[in-house]
């Protein structure tokens, strides 16, 4: 089975998007890779891509010829400002000292 | 498999979401607008999660135990599945028959039990379900649980010992 190398900040949908030019594939790689559809990646892992026919060939091909590699993935910014509170936030970003 | 069934739903909506629009109040709406599905998710999920332990649980003695323990005796885990067994029976004569049989008092430490049909295999069950004497439980509904997962055709009592 193909393996694809998890980027920074990729989320399993930018690796459906990115592999199969769809987020239809996000179940399909949640299925083979045995792991929640909202689960963190961890950036250098190596995650195996179903073996499955590309879904939207226009969409895969025009990432593939402009080497974009989607990263919507959660960010610490976006942790923080979802949980918020102490261990969260951060020093004149939401915490201001005077 | 399983993993494929916890989905957190508030992260999701973040996550489909494109980076720069992830602004509080954008992601606060929209996850107000995600929390029924959110609530049927969870509803889904303990119905799964029940489900899965329901079809766990056999006839056999071992998981009866566990189940009956789990829903009543949850941290002694006393409640116990025994074979049936007879006891030898204890017979009363009439005067006619000049067979005396002696009750005896409390202090002589000389017990005379009496068993009911069941214990002497007039009736015979198939298994005694033995509960502790203090607990405290719903009998028809502890019935209820047992007819339940139990074979079909097997007979039981419920003993507090």
């Amino acid at each position: 089975m193909e393996t694809v190398k998890v980027k920074p900040h990729q989320c399993l949908g930018d690796l459906a998007l990115q592999g199969k030019g769809s987020m239809q594939a996000l179940f399909d790689f949640a299925v083979v890779n045995n792991c929640s559809i909202t689960d963190d990646l961890v950036a250098g892992n190596t995650l195996l891509v179903p073996d499955i026919a590309v879904i939207d060939k226009r969409i895969f091909q025009q990432l593939r010829d402009a080497a974009v590699i989607p990263a919507n993935g959660f960010t610490a910014a976006d942790e923080a400002a979802m949980k918020g509170g102490i261990g969260y936030m951060g020093i004149q970003i939401d915490c201001r000292v005077s | 498999m399983s993993k494929i069934f916890e989905i957190n739903y508030p992260k999701l909506v973040r996550l489909l979401l494109p980076p720069r629009l992830r602004q509080p109040r954008q992601v606060a709406w929209l996850q107000a607008l995600t929390t029924p599905v959110s609530y049927l998710f969870q509803q889904f999920r303990r119905n799964r999660n029940a489900n899965i332990y329901r079809l766990k649980i056999t006839p056999q003695v071992v998981y009866l135990e566990k189940l009956l323990n789990e829903r009543y005796d949850i941290s002694n885990r006393r409640i116990r599945i025994t074979d049936a067994f007879s006891y030898e029976p204890w017979y009363i004569y009439q005067i006619a028959e000049d067979k005396p049989q002696f009750l005896y008092q409390p202090g002589e430490h000389k017990p005379v039990h009496l068993f009911t049909k069941d214990e002497i295999g007039q009736q015979t069950v198939d298994f005694y379900v033995t509960v502790p004497q203090h607990l405290e439980f719903n009998e028809n509904e502890m019935r209820a649980l047992l007819d339940n997962y139990k074979l079909a055709g097997k007979t039981y009592k419920i003993q507090t010992v």
